[in-house]
């Protein structure tokens, strides 16, 4: 494969790029769409390791996305124990630095990334799928249906959300979430 | 220890224990530390100190390897851990974790299958094998 000519020498760089895999960031690989260089050797156009991260295997490094839940899934692959490093995607030359430092024996994760990742407030898996249908746009009593819960539980969901969220409306809510990074997609249960 | 943003990087030296490094790693990523290197590393200080002026939170590898044993329990069932090492009873965890004992009895079970150990006199001391209860600062 012509692809593979950027060749890491002892630290394995594993590229994962969350933002095409929102919905199980942490768990797909998807090609890393960075066909730019990072030094002269340049990086290969695309830098398929595999499609499935081996939960048992902890990656070198970690290439984030841009948005604040991209981070969030990231740092929380690497408090797991599961990446070594974390750099982002924009940024090619954190990556230089994190194989450098790997090298050491040292692991990165950028300040600013972390700082990105405490923004997103975390949630229980049916706040997520509630979520999920607020940005999809459905009304409390069709989630309600969706989720096989009562109406009340749903609505009592939502008013966690906003607390979670600090929004006191709706819309509000949803510009926040938007903002952060949430796909109604991406939190079907 | 405060949740506050540090203006210059503060420097963690965490003991050589799954308990101590998991803590260490948690601080690194909520911020209240920017560097984490083991007492026996500092030769890698120069090298993090400058990493971390270039703007990025620094751990040692060797710390995120040890903190690997318990770093998929959530942080709940870590202090759990530490309670559970000290000998604490059932009744007196559920007290401090403003729980009710039934709850702590639950944990308890989860915690035993994932340490993979049969009882209580085991579960503690894989607990403290992992470094918990040694004079822990909390």
């Amino acid at each position: 494969m012509a692809a593979v000519a950027w060749d890491v020498p002892t630290p394995r760089a594993v590229v994962l790029d969350l933002t095409d895999a929102t919905r199980s960031a942490a768990l797909c690989f998807t090609v890393g769409r960075s066909g730019r260089p990072v030094d002269d050797r340049g990086l290969p156009e695309s830098l398929v390791v595999s499609d499935r991260l081996d939960r048992s295997r902890t990656l070198d490094v970690l290439v984030c996305g841009p948005t604040a839940v991209d981070a969030a899934a990231a740092v929380a692959a690497f408090a797991a124990g599961q990446a070594r490093a974390i750099v982002a995607a924009d940024d090619p030359e954190q990556l230089v630095a994190a194989l450098a430092a790997l090298e050491l024996g040292l692991s990165l994760v950028p300040a600013d990334l972390l700082e990105r990742a405490r923004a997103v407030p975390a949630l229980t898996d049916r706040q997520r799928a509630v979520l999920g249908g607020v940005l999809a746009g459905q009304s409390n009593a069709e989630m309600a249906r969706a989720l096989q819960v009562r109406p009340v539980t749903v609505k009592r969901e939502v008013a966690g959300l906003f607390g979670a969220f600090g929004a006191c409306r709706r819309f509000e809510l949803m510009s926040v979430a938007f903002g952060l990074g949430f796909r109604a997609d991406a939190l079907r249960p | 220890m405060a949740d506050r943003q540090l203006e210059q990087p503060a420097i963690l030296a965490p003991r050589d224990t799954s308990a101590d490094c998991a803590d260490a790693v948690a601080a690194l990523v909520a911020g209240r530390a920017g560097v984490v290197v083991r007492a026996d590393e500092l030769e890698l200080l120069p090298e993090a100190l400058r990493a971390a002026a270039a703007g990025f939170a620094v751990v040692s590898t060797a710390v995120v390897d040890r903190a690997r044993a318990v770093a998929d329990l959530p942080a709940g069932e870590r202090a759990l851990l530490a309670l559970v090492a000290r000998g604490e009873g059932n009744d007196a965890i559920a007290a401090v974790l403003e729980t009710s004992p039934s709850s702590v009895k639950r944990a308890l079970v989860r915690l035993r299958r994932h340490l993979g150990v049969d009882g209580r006199p085991a579960l503690i001391r894989a607990a403290r094998e992992l470094g918990y209860g040694k004079g822990s600062p909390d």
